[in-house]
């Protein structure tokens, strides 16, 4: 039988689905020996989080993306089971991402907004519209408004 | 940290609660698909059926592997509220009770986990009820 770390070296493809059962059980079982192979565990997940946004935009459209959220999800989900404190002292920009499906996404986003408050005060709000703007009254649109860079 | 601004945790959670909110949705798609197409096999022959079948199969296994990835987020969650209610707080308060983002990430999971459960079945409620009770009740 092959073993994850001969397949994971071999030249034949393994699909993503495996590789991120392979790579939550390592980060689950790292994260139970505590010390520096925790700390290990933990950079790792960190890593795959940050590269997440745009490995998702390379793959968007086609299957890969799916699994890699799939991946994604396997991963995050062990990492907050194993270092919720740690996560939960590090500050970072919203990655909610968008699926193949939008309707979901926006189901998903509009019962959210309904229901939670909280998320009313995260929202940015931006400046009104400034004289030298071209924007007009009736047809003010949230994606028309120039960047404040 | 992590009173009112997004955090890793809170980001983390809010994606496996929408990754599951899609993968239950498209595991009710397929079953209602399945189930239309086994009836209409009987003019319309098996070869439909049967891969629509497959298919409701696939996503149920996301579904349950979803499941898992949903209660290690709930293990998290629940670790940080004990956290709160324990660490040197002398007010007798939860701390955690007051963090916005991380009752926005509770929020999250309870969506996903009642209002968009398994497959549509007809004690359905009852069912996702118990099949988190039985991801809370779950072995840390």
């Amino acid at each position: 039988m092959t073993t994850p770390a001969d397949a994971s070296l071999s030249a034949n493809a393994v699909d993503v689905a495996t590789r991120a059962e392979w790579i939550r059980g390592a980060i689950l079982n790292l994260a139970n020996k505590g010390g520096a192979a925790a700390a290990a565990a933990a950079a790792t997940a960190n890593l795959l989080w940050d590269i997440a946004p745009s490995r998702l935009r390379e793959t968007a459209g086609d299957g890969v993306g799916n699994q890699w959220h799939d991946l994604l999800c396997a991963i995050a989900s062990a990492s907050v089971s194993k270092f919720p404190t740690q996560l939960h002292g590090t500050y970072c920009i919203s990655q909610i991402l968008t699926h193949c499906l939008p309707i979901v996404q926006s189901n998903y986003s509009y019962t959210l907004r309904k229901t939670d408050t909280f998320l009313l005060q995260s929202q940015e709000v931006y400046p009104a519209p400034t004289a030298g703007c071209t924007i007009s009254g009736a047809g003010y649109s949230w994606d028309r408004i120039p960047s404040r860079n | 940290m992590g009173q009112n601004s997004v955090t890793k945790l809170t980001a983390m959670v809010h994606v496996v609660a929408a990754r599951h909110c899609l993968l239950t949705a498209n595991a009710s798609s397929a079953k209602t698909f399945s189930e239309n197409a086994l009836v209409a096999a009987a003019y319309a022959g098996s070869s439909r059926a049967e891969a629509a079948q497959k298919c409701f199969e696939v996503a149920n296994q996301k579904v349950q592997k979803s499941a898992t990835y949903f209660a290690d987020c709930l293990r998290g969650v629940a670790v940080l509220f004990d956290r709160g209610s324990t660490s040197g707080n002398t007010s007798g308060t939860n701390a955690s009770v007051n963090d916005a983002t991380l009752i926005g990430a509770v929020v999250a999971l309870c969506h996903a986990g009642w209002e968009r459960g398994p497959p549509r079945c007809a004690s359905e409620g009852t069912y996702c009820i118990s099949q988190i009770l039985t991801l809370f009740q779950a072995p840390l």
